[in-house]
């Protein structure tokens, strides 16, 4: 399904369905056929309707339900959530993730949440070369994450910054002023360590009151940028193909 | 073919565009069937080539929209991308066409019945003029079909439809201006709705329907490299 589904506009949903299983010579039933698809795709309320008339999540829909006739095995989508609210893309989610039951989906996106919410299998192209072939799990877990955590604090900033400089689990931490007297804080574990329990004690201890903390995990929009914005920097690119050439010869083993 | 047939058929009553295509021909052959009536005359063939040149007017809004409003909507897509070959999806759209001309015509076959309960004679050039009358036709909409082919406006594909239209009806009357006897003969064959004319004599002329044929092939044959040619760009 290309990424403007191509509807005719004077037709009415049922009657474009038709056509597209007339056009692909499919072979099932037709009326149970198509009345399954619109089904599942959820476009029975709009089946009589024009498609000009259609809003643009229901036309989402109805190329769906075109690509869904004939049952193929696999179904390609370039982008089908753009230009819909959040609450389309929450059904168009769902209905990707019901269809990957019987279908294999191949899926292109530039909104990363979204693939990271429904794929299970992420290739990475840049500028035509494949940098990435991996599940999502473990594309994150290539990229190793040191446990940092980033604090914001209010209060006596020197007094934390001195025990955090004398403390040994301490690797290193840069600070970045905020507005009023709050500093913000990137601080990294010398060890394999979670440290955010000993930045509370830290932050008892020097009387200062922390305003967020969180561990900075890897989402697969920072593998993204890491694997595409550092295309020169070969040193990933080649521990990504090390790591596949790994796999690769785990799988002839296998 | 069959599925692109039916679709293309629609979509021209699914517009004001086949009704009115419908009504203005029907008008003009009821109009020259009574006039030529009246005079007494049985010559159904004249009414059928008095609307030649209205239809190479008309059946450029027919024809613009064909395949540039399909490149346009980005509508090519599904059938490019479908099992029909496209040769087929060219003459799935030809027929369309060709039936909704053929449609328009179809009024003269009430008046060939008028006259054949009044005078006894032959049906037989009647039905030749029918079908030069379809046979022009027919080579005005493959040639509009591979103009609209060519472009994703279809406000050029019409216009460029026209002038091709009014160069094939006044080409006969450059002629005069060139002694050269090839350039005449070449302009007065181009002109084919002088050549059409021929049919509305009773003499069986296998030449003007082979001209015509050709003409329609040829222009079947670009439009579908025409449309071949949008999957190498």
């Amino acid at each position: 399904m290309p990424e403007i589904p191509p509807l005719y506009n004077e037709m009415k949903v049922k009657e474009y369905l038709a056509f597209v299983y007339d056009l692909k010579k499919v072979k099932y039933q037709k009326s149970a056929h198509l009345d399954e698809i619109m089904s599942v795709v959820k476009i029975d309320d709009v089946k009589n309707r024009l498609i000009r008339n259609l809003s643009k999540g229901y036309r989402q829909r109805v190329g769906f339900a075109a690509a869904l006739v004939g049952n193929p095995d696999v179904i390609i989508l370039d982008e089908p959530t753009v230009g819909l609210d959040p609450k389309q893309i929450i059904e168009i989610r769902s209905l990707i993730e019901k269809l990957s039951h019987n279908h294999t989906i191949i899926l292109s996106s530039h909104i990363l949440s979204e693939i990271q919410a429904v794929c299970e299998n992420v290739i990475i192209i840049n500028k035509g070369k494949l940098i990435a072939n991996d599940r999502i799990e473990d594309l994150s877990k290539r990229i190793a994450t040191d446990g940092t955590v980033s604090v914001t604090i209010k209060g006596d900033c020197a007094g934390f910054e001195k025990v955090l400089d004398d403390s040994d689990s301490v690797k290193s931490y840069t600070a970045k002023n905020k507005k009023d007297d709050t500093k913000e804080y990137a601080i990294t574990p010398s060890g394999d360590v979670s440290i955010s329990e000993e930045i509370f004690d830290i932050a008892v201890n020097t009387n200062v009151k922390i305003l967020d903390m969180h561990s900075k995990s890897i989402s697969l929009e920072q593998v993204f940028l890491m694997l595409t914005e550092n295309a020169d920097n070969t040193e990933a690119i080649e521990m990504l193909k090390d790591k596949e050439k790994e796999e690769k010869e785990n799988e002839s083993d296998i | 073919m069959k599925a692109i047939f039916k679709k293309e058929f629609k979509s021209f009553f699914s517009t004001p565009i086949g009704f009115i295509f419908l009504a203005i021909n029907a008008f003009f052959l009821s109009f020259y069937f009574v006039i030529i009536y009246s005079y007494g005359s049985p010559a159904i063939e004249e009414v059928i080539s008095s609307t030649y040149i209205i239809n190479t007017f008309l059946l450029p809004v027919i024809t613009m929209r064909l395949f540039s409003d399909e490149s346009r909507l980005k509508t090519d897509q599904v059938l490019l991308t479908s099992p029909v070959k496209i040769s087929g999806i060219v003459l799935g759209k030809f027929f369309a066409a060709i039936c909704l001309y053929a449609l328009s015509q179809a009024i003269t076959i009430i008046f060939e019945i008028i006259i054949l309960s009044y005078v006894k004679m032959s049906i037989l050039p009647y039905l030749y003029a029918l079908l030069g009358s379809l046979l022009l036709g027919a080579a005005i909409i493959s040639i509009g079909m591979f103009i609209s082919s060519l472009t994703e406006s279809v406000v050029i594909a019409g216009v460029f439809s026209l002038i091709t239209n009014i160069i094939v009806i006044f080409a006969n009357s450059f002629a005069s201006l060139f002694s050269n006897k090839a350039v005449v003969y070449i302009l007065s064959k181009i002109a084919f709705v002088s050549v059409a004319a021929n049919f509305s004599t009773p003499v069986f002329s296998i030449p003007d329907i082979v001209y015509f044929l050709s003409i329609i092939i040829a222009f079947l044959f670009l439009t579908v490299r025409a449309v071949e040619r949008k999957r190498f760009i």
